[in-house]
C-alpha cells in the first residue's frame, strides 16, 4: 500500500533542529509515541528522560556519541539511549544539526527486527533516510543551517 | 524558537529528580569524553585498558548511562583523573587550600584604578605581594 508522508519541523534549538514524520491525515510519529506513553504510564520517568535528552542534544549538538546505533552499517538509524529500561524511540540522525524523531516502543526482543511494531517503525525511518539521501544527491533536498529545504513530501510503499 | 505545545505541556510536570539525573549523566559523559581526549587515547584503547568491549564505552558516553560507583572508579583509575567529586569534604578542601599567590591580581586592580595609581606615582613592581583567595572562591 502506498502512503503519503511528510517531514515537518517539530522543535528547534540553538544547535539542533528536531523534525518528525506525519502520514497524511494522522498525528506525527513522535506524537503517537507520546500518546502511547502518557503521564500515567509506567514508562513516564523514561519519557521524561527522553524529553530532557532532546533539550540537552538541542543545546549541545547531535554528536554521534549521544545516540545508540540501531540500524545497519552506513544508515542513519539510531535510538535515543535509555540504559535503565527497554523503551526505544527511533531517530534519524541526518547531521550534527538535524534529527528526525520517529515512533518507538518497549523492546522486549533482543533485536527490533523480531518485534513487528518496532520493526515497522525502524524500517519506516530507514526508508525515509534513504529517500532523503537520494533527494540530496538529486538536489531535490538541501540541508542548510540545520534546516531541511526542498522536497519534504514522499510517497512510500508500506507493507 | 519553535516548541511543540504537547511536549511543552508535558515538560511542565517533569520531576526534579529526572532533571538532576539527566544533567549529571550528561556532565559525566562529557567529562569522560574530555578525559579520553586529554589522555590522547580513544574509546577502543580505553576499552582495552579496562578489559571491556568498545560498545560498553560507547554506552558510557551517551549521556543517559546509569553509572555504578564501581564503574566510575575503574574509569577514574584508568584515566588518572576525577570524573565526579563528592560534595562536602572535597569542596571544603578546595575552598580552604587553594590560594592565589601572584602580583597579577594587584596589577589588574591597579589598571582598573589607573588614575588613582598615577596620582600616587607608584609602579606595580613596587607594590606588595598579593596573597589571598581568588574572588571565585571568596
Amino acid at each position: 500500500m502506498k502512503r503519503k508522508i511528510s517531514i515537518e519541523l517539530y522543535e528547534e534549538y540553538e544547535k539542533v533542529n528536531f523534525y518528525t514524520l506525519r502520514f497524511q491525515g494522522e498525528e506525527t510519529e513522535f506524537d503517537k509515541f507520546l500518546d502511547t506513553y502518557p503521564e500515567e504510564s509506567v514508562f513516564n520517568d523514561d519519557v521524561e528522560i527522553i524529553i530532557r535528552w532532546i533539550e540537552k542534544i538541542g543545546a549541545k549538538g547531535a554528536f554521534e556519541r549521544y545516540f545508540r546505533p540501531e540500524g545497519k552499517f552506513n544508515d542513519d538509524l539510531f535510538a535515543i539511549p535509555l540504559d535503565v529500561c527497554n523503551l526505544r524511540v527511533y531517530v534519524l540522525r541526518i547531521s550534527e544539526r538535524i534529527v528526525i524523531l520517529g515512533n518507538g516502543g518497549n523492546k522486549t526482543t533482543d533485536t527490533y527486527n523480531k518485534d513487528e511494531i518496532l520493526n515497522s517503525e525502524a524500517t519506516l525511518l530507514q526508508k525515509i533516510g534513504n529517500l532523503i539521501k537520494k533527494s540530496i544527491s538529486n538536489e531535490k533536498v538541501h540541508l542548510y543551517n540545520g534546516r531541511i529545504y526542498g522536497k519534504t513530501d514522499f510517497t512510500i510503499e508500506i507493507e | 524558537m519553535i516548541r511543540n505545545p504537547r511536549l511543552e505541556a508535558r515538560r511542565k510536570n517533569i520531576k526534579k529528580d529526572i532533571d538532576i539525573y539527566v544533567n549529571k549523566s550528561f556532565d559525566m559523559a562529557d567529562r569522560i569524553h574530555e578525559l579520553i581526549k586529554k589522555n590522547k587515547i580513544d574509546q577502543r584503547i580505553l576499552a582495552e585498558m579496562l578489559g571491556k568491549r568498545e560498545s560498553e564505552i560507547s554506552k558510557w558516553l551517551t549521556g543517559t548511562h546509569n553509572f555504578t560507583l564501581r564503574t566510575l572508579s575503574l574509569i577514574e583509575n584508568a584515566l588518572q583523573d576525577d570524573v565526579i567529586l563528592v560534595a562536602g569534604k572535597e569542596l571544603y578542601k578546595v575552598k580552604t587550600k587553594v590560594i592565589f599567590v601572584s602580583t597579577k591580581p594587584y596589577q589588574i586592580e591597579a589598571k582598573k584604578k589607573s588614575t588613582e595609581v598615577k596620582t600616587h606615582g607608584r609602579v606595580d613592581a613596587k607594590l606588595p605581594l598579593y596573597i589571598g583567595p581568588t574572588t571565585m572562591l571568596s
